[in-house]
């Protein structure tokens, strides 16, 4: 029993520590994350995909599906948030952007409104996303969600393709199915 | 006598280059002088924002073949577009950005003053057929201010292309 626990503690952590990320990222990550005032978490890829997987199975809904489908291509994810009394500096947050921009992060999109700045930044290959990255400080309050994916441009035209179709009311265009074919 | 030509040709040069990165550089610091004021509402979306679209292949957007080529053409020459906008000093603030634009450098396509006090203008940065940047700056009296920059290589010719292939579809239907 006791070699039992033990393996199924040894292999957790095995899974936790595969998880993610970049080595800026978890620099910041494990400078902040036992301070008063920071809550984190890291899921791992096969949590993810479990939770996803059940949801997907279990639920009707079209657009539901369809989300939960993309969220299935998420690896691993980890979250991390301040609040209350505890600050991460302006100065903090500028130097994580640069550090991942050198670690080949891209800056897809920055919006600053009435003291809420937000950042989307990715890496991608030729073919995929390999981390999605959502940086966001509101008034003194920071929190970043960084996604390693597997999320091919392909499943994302499919994603659009979805939306746009839905939002100009055309037809979903669907798979033939099995009747379709000619029966011997 | 022939290096004094090439020398002061070089000389020519130099100065236009100067020139233009100097114009460049005056719009950019605009940008940079207001990006961390609590006054003004930023967006910046990037080139590789841009460069996604010519990867992704979506489809129900009522484009043939053709018209998606060239619309991914132009998406992935496309550098990035910053929006600065504030809702106050709106006038001063137009002023101020007007001021820093060189007409050597940006041709006005359209200026609007509407009754209510309002200035519109919309600018062009070009070379020959080659769309470098899209200004576009609103200010007025109503203490509204936005000045939209889209940076790039836009074609005229792919755009033409684009309306053309456009319309002969309107003729279809």
């Amino acid at each position: 029993m006791k070699l039992h626990t033990l393996l199924v503690f040894a292999i957790s952590t095995l899974l936790l520590a595969s998880c993610n990320s970049t080595k800026t990222l978890d620099n910041f990550y494990e400078k902040h994350k036992k301070e008063e005032g920071v809550t984190n978490f890291k899921l791992p890829g096969w949590l993810v995909w479990i939770g996803t997987g059940m949801a997907y199975h279990s639920i009707r809904d079209r657009e539901v599906r369809m989300a939960l489908k993309m969220a299935k291509k998420v690896k691993t994810m980890q979250f991390f948030t301040t609040e209350g009394d505890y600050e991460v500096s302006r100065a903090e947050i500028d130097a994580l952007v640069g550090n991942l921009k050198e670690e080949s992060f891209d800056e897809l999109l920055y919006v600053k409104e009435e003291g809420t700045q937000v950042n989307v930044m990715v890496r991608d290959t030729d073919t995929k996303l390999k981390n999605i990255l959502l940086l966001v400080e509101e008034e003194g309050e920071f929190t970043f969600i960084s996604m390693k994916s597997r999320l091919k441009y392909k499943d994302l035209s499919e994603y659009i393709s979805y939306y746009v179709n839905d939002f100009m009311g055309n037809k979903p265009v669907k798979k033939k199915d099995k009747e379709d074919k000619p029966r011997a | 006598m022939k290096y004094f030509k090439l020398m002061a040709l070089c000389g020519v040069l130099l100065v236009s280059f100067t020139q233009a990165q100097a114009q460049a550089n005056a719009i950019d610091k605009y940008f940079s002088q207001y990006v961390d004021d609590e006054r003004f509402t930023v967006v910046y979306v990037s080139s590789k924002m841009f460069q996604l679209f010519d990867r992704l292949d979506v489809g129900g957007l009522d484009m043939d073949e053709e018209e998606s080529k060239i619309v991914k053409n132009i998406a992935k020459d496309l550098r990035g577009l910053r929006i600065l906008s504030a809702d106050e000093d709106g006038l001063a603030l137009y002023k101020e950005a007007k001021s820093k634009i060189s007409t050597q450098e940006y041709e006005v396509l359209m200026t609007v003053r509407t009754n209510d006090g309002e200035n519109v203008d919309f600018l062009i940065k070009d070379n020959d057929n080659i769309i470098e940047e899209l200004l576009l700056l609103v200010g007025g009296e109503d203490d509204e201010f936005a000045l939209l920059s889209f940076v790039g290589r836009l074609d005229l010719n792919s755009i033409v292309k684009l309306a053309n292939s456009m319309e002969e579809d309107k003729k279809k239907e």
